[in-house]
């Protein structure tokens, strides 16, 4: 067996005149989870949809457990599960009657099709609404229907594009559990997010994706790591007054001057101290007034605005050349 | 809980098993959906035909010439034939509506025969008929109509009510393939609609100028009415039953193969 159960290379692809997807290299071990996480329209489903053999590159190649989508896509296909972004179960037919026709259609002998359909029904807590049309289900139990869709075959990977969008916090903990349950049964995982806190959760790696680039591809703990230590917010009473201290402004994070906060970058250990008392020094020095400071490690929300937000910065500074 | 369970192990059949089976399970896809949507079977199956024949017998009817001696059976065979090809026209909303869902990803990333998504909903069609024409055998028996044909007149009549619709659903799928949207597809799918006047379904194509009879005599439905009435009317067949066959042929084969083109241009 291949090492990477996923491994992408130099994926392009454009639609029309945009270039959605640029040089995009991804790779899976096997049992592992990558989270891609990427706000909209970053290319995050167009990249599902390669890896998934539903929608060929321009150029690069994806092997999935050795075999190449393009040649091969039935072998990958017989090894993949899909949980796509909109709903893929048919809204006439009831949860049962769905998860048998799709049974059938992985050739599943009738019997074994109805047996593995009810487990599942069983498992994702659908009994009650087994035999009602799946357009009567909630926005929740849809979402966990279409992913029992996905396992009838337990296939060794699976792809999940945006499993929680749209689900309130109580549906979010269930899938997550879930889909923890299935990393712990040895599935591998590729999903995509645009949530941090869902990939710190569930991945054993992010994958920032922004405008068809991967910006970053590390581990959630290095992600914040690379953010360097602490960040300190200071809550002026007028904005307007940074304009008084030139040296301070240069320093800020450009990121993140909002609701009269600025924002500053601190490291870690004794240097971060002193940084710290130099930027109080001056702002006491100027005699600006202060409603509020804190101190605090950035979110990974934060991380993620500012590995997005520096990027967009470069792109309009390349533009202006 | 997925360890514990055994992991159904797929069968190995002939291709050809596995086209006719995928395509039974998509069929019964679209059999359940007819029956989960009641409203659309009672306007489209039932209102509509009992409209049309009441508006023809009664309002129209009256003003028409047809040499046959009760204007109902001359008007039974086209309601019928244009009747079914309404119903065929199903394909025009069902097909770009699964398209443009996500359950065409599903079906597409299954190890399935990627026709039946195609054949299971074309197939259906025929359920749809066979509850048009018995309607309307109906209704037309309450105004009048008296058919005299014996058994293998109906069957083969009815015979060739499925093949036409058949062969106009394949057609409409076209262009549901072609349309971005099901308001698209329906107004590509609005040339029907000269088919069914410029035929010999109301009136006989000889009182028809010579420039829109040449048309009616050159297009599918003439035949297939003709044949129909023929048959119903047990009147002398002719070589209408062939050129219905035919026809139906040719269109088969034509818009099956662009159907798969079209299915595969759209995903890449
Ligand atoms: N079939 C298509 N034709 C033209 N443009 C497309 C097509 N599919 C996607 N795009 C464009 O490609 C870009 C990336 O889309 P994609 O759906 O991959 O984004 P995403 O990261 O999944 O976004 P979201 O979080 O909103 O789902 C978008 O700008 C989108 O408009
Ligand atoms: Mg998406």
């Amino acid at each position: 067996m291949v090492a990477n159960i996923v491994q992408t290379q130099g994926l392009n692809k454009t639609f029309g005149k945009t270039q959605v997807l640029d040089n995009i290299n991804l790779n899976v071990p096997q049992g592992s989870v990558l989270a891609l996480l990427g706000p909209n329209g970053a290319g995050k489903t167009t990249t599902v949809r390669i890896l998934t053999t539903l929608l060929p590159p321009d150029s690069g190649s994806v092997t999935i457990a050795g075999y190449d989508v393009l040649r091969e896509p039935e072998k990958v296909r017989s090894v993949i599960g899909i949980v796509g972004q909109s709903i893929s179960v048919d809204g006439y037919l009831s949860g049962l009657q769905n998860l048998m026709m799709i049974g059938r259609l992985y050739r599943f002998s009738r019997k074994d099709a109805r047996r593995r359909a009810r487990e599942l029904i069983e498992e994702f807590e659908l009994t009650e609404a087994a035999h009602r049309p799946a357009q009567t289900y909630s926005g929740g139990m849809r979402r966990r229907l279409d992913l029992a869709a996905s396992l009838m075959a337990a296939p060794p990977v699976l792809f999940l594009d945006e499993p929680t969008t749209g689900l309130d916090p109580e549906s979010r903990n269930t899938a997550w559990d879930v889909i923890r349950n299935l990393v712990r049964g040895g599935t591998t995982l590729l999903l995509t997010t645009q949530y941090l806190e869902e990939a710190d959760q569930l991945a054993d790696t992010v994958a920032v994706i922004d405008h068809g680039r991967i910006i970053t591809n590390d581990t959630p703990a290095n992600l914040k790591k690379k953010l360097g230590g602490e960040r300190l917010d200071i809550h002026l009473t007028d904005p307007a007054d940074i304009a008084k201290l030139p040296l301070l402004q240069a320093r800020a994070l450009p990121t993140q001057v909002q609701n009269g906060a600025i924002s500053f970058a601190i490291d870690e250990g004794e240097r971060g101290l002193k940084e710290v008392a130099s930027i109080l020094q001056q702002l006491i020095t100027a005699e600006v007034a202060v409603t509020d400071y804190t101190l605090q490690r950035p979110t990974l929300e934060e991380a993620f605005l500012q590995l997005v937000g520096t990027k967009v910065n470069n792109s309009v500074i390349e533009e202006r050349k | 809980m997925q360890s514990v369970s055994t992991i159904p192990q797929a069968q190995q059949r002939p291709r050809v098993y596995w086209m006719l089976s995928d395509t039974w399970e998509l069929f019964k896809r679209s059999v359940i959906q007819i029956r989960r949507t009641p409203d659309q079977v009672i306007a489209g199956v039932i209102l509509q035909p009992i409209f049309l024949i009441i508006t023809f017998r009664y309002v129209i009817g009256g003003a028409i010439m047809t040499g046959e001696a009760n204007y109902v059976d001359f008007l039974m065979p086209g309601m019928l034939v244009t009747n079914v090809i309404q119903l065929a026209a199903v394909t025009l909303v069902s097909i770009p509506n699964d398209m443009t869902s996500g359950i065409v990803d599903r079906f597409r990333s299954l190890p399935m025969e990627k026709s039946a998504i195609l054949g299971g909903t074309v197939l259906s069609v025929a359920v749809r008929c066979v509850l048009g024409v018995a309607t309307m055998i109906g209704v037309g028996l309450l105004v009048g109509f008296r058919p005299q044909a014996d058994v293998a007149g109906w069957l083969t009549a009815v015979g060739l009510l499925l093949l036409v619709s058949y062969a106009f659903a394949w057609l409409l799928a076209v262009f549901g393939l072609m349309a971005q949207s099901v308001e698209g597809a329906q107004q590509m799918g609005g040339f029907v609609w000269p088919l069914y006047f410029l035929s010999s379904a109301f009136v006989p194509v000889e009182s028809m100028p010579p420039v829109l009879r040449a048309f009616a005599n050159n297009q599918p439905l003439t035949p297939t009415i003709n044949a129909v009435r023929a048959l119903l009317l047990d009147q002398p067949v002719g070589n209408h039953v062939w050129i219905t066959v035919a026809w139906c042929t040719g269109i088969i084969l034509v818009s099956v193969p662009l159907t798969g083109i079209l299915f595969r241009r759209r995903f890449s």
